[in-house]
């Protein structure tokens, strides 16, 4: 293995904590976000020349977790696959009760974003990319960036507030 | 007028100095504004606060299989894991036999922080004395730790020789988080971040290469495994020394 490719396995290992957490918001569920992390490793190994030392890996790795998420919701969509819901009171080994049901709330709320605002979510509230990062590697101006984030907050805020519908 | 899109860019850090400047007069004159600040803040706090815990479990094994060779971490330190231990005590494991883990796996477990093993004389059992308590299955500084983490600057002069103070930051999540490296019996380096009055260990490694030169310095390094849990943690830059007195005399609440 060439010492560029070593070091980017080794990187991606220190990742997979990261990697998971972004599937989890952007997919809703456990497995599929595990599924998501392995087959977005798998296509980065293949294509391990086109990403440069120095350059975010973490940005490099979203970028291909979420194509690899888009072309599975168009299978499924193919397949007309039903989502399951997602489990309720899922353990994530929060700390304190009242920590869990918080984080299980937000977690929920953020489900029911559409898959646009979610993945902003994911990428800057969740994993704490700056809106420029977010931008390129979605691949959009800077203020649709902004523009999602702010209605995807706005929707966000209503739900945690209990109102009860929402426009995504 | 300020739109809620420039608000929701300063709360977050990302406004350039002039408009930042220009929000930060508005707010002062409108309890309204700071308000909705607060809102954008609080909100981005919990969003960050609902995932994090994803950072702490085990890995799957699939997924480190699926890189094939590349887990090990060499040179990395001896980790002592806080979240396998706490596991072990409330769940049982299932075994399907004897199993090795591979150095992949364990160079994982490094990088996800379940930092499980405990290698030569130290024991984790015997943290629940000295320097740490837990409380609620959550390891927390105590003693002459809590006290350095509420009361010493980053790199000043090493108290007493035990506690040394790396650096503070804000995190992600909207914590205060400071790394310490402690050296009693065992020279240790970790990094803890205060929630509800209490501050709580995220990550503890034991270091080795203090346990080699004996004594540690307060600005030398710290472990892989503790800048890999700053680097994940901390929001913009580290506290300077202006803002972390402050932080000491508010006792380490946020403004």
């Amino acid at each position: 293995m060439s010492p560029a490719a070593l070091r980017m396995r080794e990187e991606l290992v220190a990742l997979l904590p990261r990697l998971r957490r972004f599937g989890r918001a952007v997919t809703r569920h456990r497995e599929d976000a595990d599924d998501l992390v392995q087959m977005a490793l798998e296509r980065a190994l293949r294509r391990a020349e086109q990403w440069q030392p120095g350059t975010r890996l973490d940005s490099w790795m979203f970028r291909i977790m979420q194509n690899a998420w888009i072309d599975e919701m168009r299978s499924r969509a193919r397949r007309s696959e039903i989502f399951a819901a997602e489990e309720e009171g899922e353990h994530v080994g929060v700390s304190s009760a009242e920590a869990q049901i918080d984080a299980i709330a937000v977690r929920r709320a953020i489900a029911q974003l559409g898959d646009d605002q979610r993945v902003v979510v994911g990428l800057v509230l969740v994993e704490g990319l700056p809106y420029k990062e977010a931008a390129e590697m979605l691949d959009i101006p800077i203020g649709t960036l902004t523009s999602r984030l702010a209605r995807a907050r706005e929707a966000l805020q209503a739900i945690l507030s209990g109102a009860t519908e929402v426009q995504p | 007028m300020i739109d809620d899109e420039t608000l929701m860019a300063y709360a977050d850090g990302e406004l350039d100095a002039p408009t930042r400047d220009a929000v930060q007069r508005a707010i002062a004159d409108d309890p309204q504004l700071a308000e909705r600040v607060r809102r954008h803040q609080a909100l981005r706090g919990r969003v960050s606060a609902a995932f994090e815990p994803v950072l702490r479990e085990p890995v799957p094994p699939s997924l480190i299989d699926a890189l094939g060779d590349a887990g090990t971490t060499p040179g990395d330190s001896k980790l002592v894991d806080l979240a396998a231990q706490r596991a072990a005590k409330t769940a049982e494991r299932p075994r399907q036999g004897p199993r090795r883990w591979s150095w992949p796996e364990w160079g994982a477990m490094a990088a996800c922080l379940m930092v499980g093993v405990v290698a030569g004389p130290f024991a984790l059992s015997a943290l629940d004395a000295g320097p740490f308590e837990t409380s609620a299955g959550q390891l927390v500084a105590r003693g002459g730790l809590e006290r350095a983490l509420s009361k010493q600057p980053a790199g000043a002069a090493v108290k007493d020789g035990k506690v040394a103070i790396q650096l503070s930051f804000v995190s992600a999540g909207g914590e205060y988080c400071r790394s310490f490296a402690l050296h009693e019996e065992n020279a240790l380096a970790g990094l803890a971040c205060r929630t509800a009055g209490q501050w709580r260990v995220q990550v503890l490694v034991r270091d080795d290469s203090v346990a080699a030169a004996g004594y540690r310095q307060a600005g030398s390094a710290s472990p892989a495994a503790v800048l890999r849990a700053i680097d994940e943690r901390m929001r913009g830059q580290p506290l300077d020394a202006q803002a972390e007195q402050a932080a000491i005399a508010r006792g380490w609440r946020r403004p």
